[in-house]
């Protein structure tokens, strides 16, 4: 085998492993693995920007696909939830395609980032808290749902709150997926958790459904475009769908306050990212 | 009233069943494209446009089959809005049945401004 040969089987297996471990973290905690696989991928791997989103926004939908494969067999899922939120998802995926050029990263990143830094903190603080479940036999509404938690070994209900809030996230979310390649649950589940009082296990298992579809429009257009690199996205989709898989048995069987905090220093760590990079420190 | 996911194992399981019937089918497709990959080492794998796909495919070429994998992956999410919207209607819930739809044709006029350039 020559050299040149062992150096592109390495990269292979890197760009793999890369995948694996965005795809188990990412379908634990109901993200896409993009704000894992972008700035690994550049930073680390050499991979051009626009080659990064695109396997970065097929990783997001193989982990929301593989992901969901368990979540909504299990009944995890809240599917009237998931299509209702879609739709501002998909808007705003659009919007952030249309108008991206026009919008400044930096800008941006600043925001987001310090948005995220409060949301951590708050997660952080507030992650063994038990959500205010309804009594039995109460009305849950048209998106309310009922599923089993094997952790606690019983039914969960809950009533979906503030619902304009989640579509208003949702738009937003939507956008940044739009302009970065990423899926934006972490955006939605915090939101989906604190804001719209559903439980951390329902809110991943949702938040995993969605993304998929958020990240398909902006995935075909690169993908038409020639943009999808086979050589970095096979490897990278690959090792993404056999994390995920993992992720989401594991997710099942660990407690939600673990889950919280996982996706708390996931959000802080991002959030410094950002922040990071809207100083003019960019880590791409 | 109680969500469809909490009310209906059925429909829960066809929807599991369709999200794993795309995945294993982009898997088969992509690891195919791998094997040719060792195989023949030396061919292209990417095929240069989708106009190509079908001969990529005939001649046994690694870009045809990491191609399609791809495309069965991408088109996997959009067939779960589908069924999604099929099952709502089923039920006559027509409120999510719309919303469904709304977020299909977001997806095609996406798609639409997107291979356009705009």
């Amino acid at each position: 085998m020559g050299c040149d040969s062992l150096q592109g089987m390495t990269q292979v297996i890197l760009l793999a492993v890369v995948g694996f471990v965005g795809g188990t973290f990412g379908s634990m905690v109901g993200l896409g693995g993009g704000v894992f696989i972008i700035p690994v991928l550049t930073l680390f791997l050499d991979v051009p920007i626009h080659n990064a989103i695109a396997a970065s926004l097929a990783a997001v939908i193989a982990t929301s696909t593989t992901g969901s494969v368990t979540y909504v067999r299990q009944e995890l899922t809240n599917l009237r939830l998931g299509a209702t939120m879609e739709t501002a998802l998909t808007v705003g995926a659009l919007a952030g395609g249309l108008v991206g050029a026009l919008l400044g990263k930096e800008v941006l990143s600043a925001v987001f980032g310090a948005v995220m830094v409060a949301v951590s903190i708050y997660m952080g603080l507030t992650r063994n808290a038990a959500p205010n479940y309804p009594a039995e036999g109460a009305d849950l509404g048209s998106l309310g749902a009922t599923y089993f938690d094997r952790n606690l070994d019983r039914d969960v209900r809950y009533r979906v709150k503030r619902l304009p809030l989640g579509l208003f996230t949702g738009l937003v979310a939507g956008n940044v997926s739009g302009l970065l390649g990423v899926g934006g649950g972490f955006m939605t589940v915090p939101v989906m958790r604190l804001g719209m009082g559903i439980p951390m296990r329902a809110a991943v298992s949702t938040s995993s459904l969605m993304l998929g579809v958020t990240a398909c429009a902006g995935a075909v257009v690169y993908f038409a475009r020639g943009m999808m690199d086979p050589v970095i996205t096979v490897p990278v989709v690959l090792g993404v769908m056999t994390g995920a898989y993992l992720g989401s048995r594991l997710a099942v069987r660990v407690r939600s306050s673990i889950l919280a905090s996982i996706l708390t220093v996931v959000l802080f760590a991002l959030a410094v990212q950002m922040i990071l990079a809207s100083a003019g420190f960019s880590l791409r | 009233m109680r969500a469809p996911s909490d009310s209906d194992p059925r429909l829960a399981a066809r929807l599991s069943r369709l999200l794993l019937v795309g995945l294993s089918l982009a898997v088969l497709l992509l690891l195919t494209g791998v094997v040719l990959t060792l195989v023949k080492p030396g061919v292209p794998v990417s095929v240069s446009s989708l106009g190509g796909l079908p001969g990529a495919l005939v001649a046994l070429e690694p870009g045809g089959f990491f191609d399609l994998g791809l495309l069965v992956l991408l088109a996997t999410p959009a067939a779960r809005v589908v069924a999604l919207l099929v099952a709502f209607a089923r039920r006559r819930l027509w409120l999510f049945s719309g919303v469904s739809l709304i977020v299909l044709v977001v997806l095609a006029l996406s798609l639409f401004l997107g291979l356009r350039g705009a």
